[in-house]
């Protein structure tokens, strides 16, 4: 579903993201991981065409990201961690305007069921500036699922959420992959990584350290074997890890 | 110093410190080094110019009607801080402030010492724009004693509204109670003497008319009764009338001693102010956000509970761009720009109605001058005033970019509400004018030339709007850097920028009305031996198609801009 081939990503002199290169299966759900200034939101970005890489190829459904942006993009949903809302349109607008910028048909029995399912139906007429920061990431997630996205692409999104609403987001999340969405999923909550995800990148200073599942990882790296994955996480992202 | 004295003396020097230097490192840019020297420009065409000094305002007898003005307004503004509600508000300090201070080992009064402090380091700054002004008012004392005439008078009224503000914090109780008492009783007793004094006059000016009304009202405020409520005003502004330095340091000692009371006043009382100042500080900190959202887009933050009911449907399927233009508009509705446009309208038919009943006795077409004047005015201002397109949007670039549309999709979809709505304020003007003329004048017109007029109107004003809008887009997405996208900081610099962005925007608007202008002028040639003057209308029409070519390209050409338009880069 999401295919790519070394990508790069440059600011000047500054290298973000450096020859990556991974393939996402629909039903696949891949944990991006890496400490922070790795280049996760950088290669999130850069999957969803908000930024242009340097060089190489993004695929969303055989389609190319650089050449038909539209096509790929109809296809994706992006929840960036800080939710970006338009102040004046409420949440209920918020989902009409996704719905028609997606062409969903369906929009309006589907927004309300949506709005439920994010515990947002009380606020439907309610503007950005009157919802808390996690209603904000619902809103934006609400916005990201309408138009049922065959590639989801997350970034931190359980930030400012509640307990209750991170267990129903989890839910949420295994629930698209289980419909055959392909989803990518950034989080420092390395327990989360570990219960939805089922393959690993772990990326440090821009280049993939590890890539596949948990016990791929820890195979190719028999010092790594029985250790926590938070330890895991350190051994390959520490000064000295990458090569552990 | 204590430590805690220390603390905060290290805050206000630093901050403001760190502000100046902020400044000072902006200007080693070549962009805020020019814009700073625009502004300066023009600051000092609208205040310290050598034109229109002192002499001649002295000559014209401005200043003490400038004086009496301000005793007034000094009077009125003391009267709502006792008598209305809100006064607390003095109280509100920056958020950081309440976060860092308010549970630090801070006493009250150290609070409102930092609070005072902080105060004076703004009204120093604007102190010296005061005392420019004041030279322009006609007050003829030498520059440090206008400053010191004006940090003296602000100092008083900064003073006065926070000793008003913890008086009135609740609960009032003890002395507080019988000082808010004795506040608003002085304060009724001030309004009664100002009824009572200038209310004759105001009774009789019908029938002096303005000049002779207002020299009796004038009169009035400098005899008791209403001379009284005016005598604290007059107090503080004494120094402004001193003629010589000897006087000028009397009334100047005065107005010190009012200050110092005022000090002795405020660390007097002891009032548990922190959860009023908290409520307070949240509330500024909302008003500020709301100014600072105008200022920056024309665009008002939408004050919650204050939706308007859902009136312009969207289909979920269709051309995915006009959710754009939908969002967009909806913008416009929520923060009261279509409820002026409709209020003028309804202005506008009445005024037409009025003049166009009284026009059989003359006028002609002129009557429908004003009209074409306001289409002018919303022709150059409103690209700047409606800005709900992408001068609004960049600050979402990153949310936008993801949207499944080209890049000219998105732009074309950006302009289009502005072009819209500017066309549709203008055609208004142009109905109403043309309804004003009398039916003389519209008969004189014929018809051929009247039909052409219907028909081509509504276009011109559209091609016209939209390239200016894609201008003003443009200049956003090229320069961002330029425009004002959100809140910033403000200062001379920022006036200059502004200046600058509109004279390269009508640049730009003379330069892409060239080419359709040569395009009308040769078919206007051609056509003129067979059609006469009505070749003005194929004339005109070639010049739009020019015009809507170029703003083709000008949307395709911001189109590829915009896609590779990093949101990093929009500051």
């Amino acid at each position: 579903m999401i295919e790519v081939f070394g990508l790069s990503k440059s600011y000047g002199a500054i290298t973000a993201v450096d020859g990556l290169s991974f393939a996402v299966a629909p039903g696949e759900v891949l944990g991006l991981v890496g400490p922070n200034g790795a280049g996760k939101t950088t290669t999130l970005r850069s999957l969803c065409g908000i930024i242009n890489p340097t060089a190489g190829t993004i695929r969303v459904a055989g389609h190319d990201l650089a050449r038909e942006g539209p096509k790929a993009k109809a296809l994706l949903a992006f929840v960036p961690d800080e939710p970006q809302l338009f102040d004046y349109l409420t949440v209920e607008e918020h989902l009409k305007f996704v719905g028609r910028l997606y062409g969903v048909a369906d929009a309006p029995a589907r927004a309300p069921a949506l709005l439920e399912e994010l515990e947002l139906t009380e606020k439907r007429r309610a503007l950005p500036g009157e919802l808390s920061r996690g209603m904000k990431q619902k809103l934006a997630i609400a916005c990201g699922l309408l138009h049922r996205p065959r590639a989801l692409i997350l970034d931190e999104p359980l930030t400012g959420l509640d307990p209750a609403g991170i267990k129903k987001m989890r839910a949420t999340i295994a629930a698209r992959a289980r419909e055959g969405a392909a989803v990518i999923l950034s989080s420092h909550l390395l327990n989360l990584v570990e219960e939805l995800c089922t393959r690993l990148l772990v990326i440090r200073r821009g280049k993939c350290v590890a890539l596949g599942t948990l016990a791929e990882i820890v195979a190719e790296r028999p010092a790594l074997a029985g250790l926590s994955l938070e330890d895991i996480f350190l051994s390959l992202t520490g000064d000295d890890g990458g090569t552990a | 110093m204590t430590g805690t004295a220390g603390a905060l003396a290290f805050l206000i020097t630093r901050t403001t410190w760190n502000r100046i230097a902020r400044q000072i490192a902006r200007v080693k840019s070549p962009r805020y080094a020019l814009a700073l020297l625009a502004g300066l420009g023009y600051f000092w065409l609208v205040f310290a110019r050598p034109g229109g000094t002192s002499r001649a305002a002295v000559a014209s007898g401005f200043a003490p009607v400038m004086g009496s003005l301000a005793g007034i307004g000094l009077t009125v503004t003391v009267l709502v801080w006792w008598l209305g509600g809100g006064v607390t508000l003095a109280l509100a300090f920056q958020p950081a402030e309440v976060q860092l201070l308010f549970p630090a080992p801070v006493t009250r009064r150290g609070l409102i010492a930092y609070r005072i402090l902080r105060a004076q380091v703004l009204l120093l700054v604007s102190c010296v724009i005061w005392a420019l002004l004041m030279r322009r008012w006609g007050v003829t004392i030498g520059a440090p004693l206008r400053f010191a005439t004006a940090w003296a008078l602000f100092s008083v009224m900064s003073l006065h509204r926070l000793a008003t503000a913890l008086v009135m914090v609740p609960p009032v109780l003890g002395g507080r109670r019988l000082l808010r008492w004795t506040g608003r009783m002085t304060a009724v007793a001030a309004i009664l003497a100002l009824v009572v004094g200038v209310g004759p006059e105001l009774r009789r000016f019908g029938d002096l008319g303005f000049a002779d009304g207002m020299r009796a009202v004038g009169a009035a405020l400098t005899v008791p009764p209403a001379s009284w409520a005016l005598a604290p005003a007059r107090l503080i502004l004494a120094p402004l009338y001193a003629t010589t330095p000897g006087a000028w340091a009397l009334a100047f000692a005065a107005v010190a001693g009012v200050i110092v009371l005022h000090l002795g006043w405020l660390f007097a009382m002891d009032v548990e102010f922190e959860d009023v100042a908290a409520t307070a500080s949240a509330e500024l900190a909302k008003r500020i956000a709301v100014f600072k959202s105008r200022r920056a887009g024309g665009v008002a933050i939408v004050r919650p509970g204050k939706v308007t009911r859902d009136w312009l449907p969207l289909e979920p399927v269709g051309l995915p761009a006009v959710a754009i233009v939908w969002k967009n508009t909806i913008s416009l509705i929520r923060t009261g720009i279509v409820r002026t446009v409709m209020i003028l309208a309804v202005i506008l038919v009445v005024t037409s109605r009025l003049l166009s009943s009284t026009a059989d006795g003359g006028g002609g077409a002129a009557l429908a001058l004003p009209f074409a004047a306001l289409a002018l005015v919303i022709f150059a201002l409103g690209p700047r005033a409606v800005r709900n397109d992408l001068r609004q949007d960049l600050l979402n670039l990153a949310s936008i970019k993801s949207y499944p549309l080209t890049g000219a999709a998105v732009v074309a979809a950006e302009m289009t509400s502005p072009t819209l709505v500017l066309t549709l304020l203008q055609l208004m003007m142009v109905v109403a004018g043309y309804f004003t003329m009398p039916a003389s004048a519209r008969t004189a017109l014929g018809g051929g030339p009247t039909a052409a007029l219907v028909v081509l109107t509504p276009v011109a004003l559209l091609a016209l709007n939209a390239m200016t809008i894609g201008i003003q887009n443009a200049a956003a997405l090229i320069f961002p850097g330029w425009v004002r996208l959100g809140p910033d900081s403000g200062g001379i610099e920022a006036i200059g920028q502004t200046l600058l962005v509109t004279i390269g925007s009508m640049i730009a608007l003379l330069l892409s009305l060239i080419a359709p202008a040569l395009a009308g002028s040769v078919v206007f040639v051609l056509a003129k031996p067979a059609l006469g003057v009505t070749a003005a209308a194929p004339a005109i029409a070639a010049g739009l198609v020019v015009l809507a070519a170029e703003i083709a390209l000008l949307v395709s050409a911001l189109g590829r801009v915009f896609a590779r338009t990093d949101p990093t880069a929009i500051t």
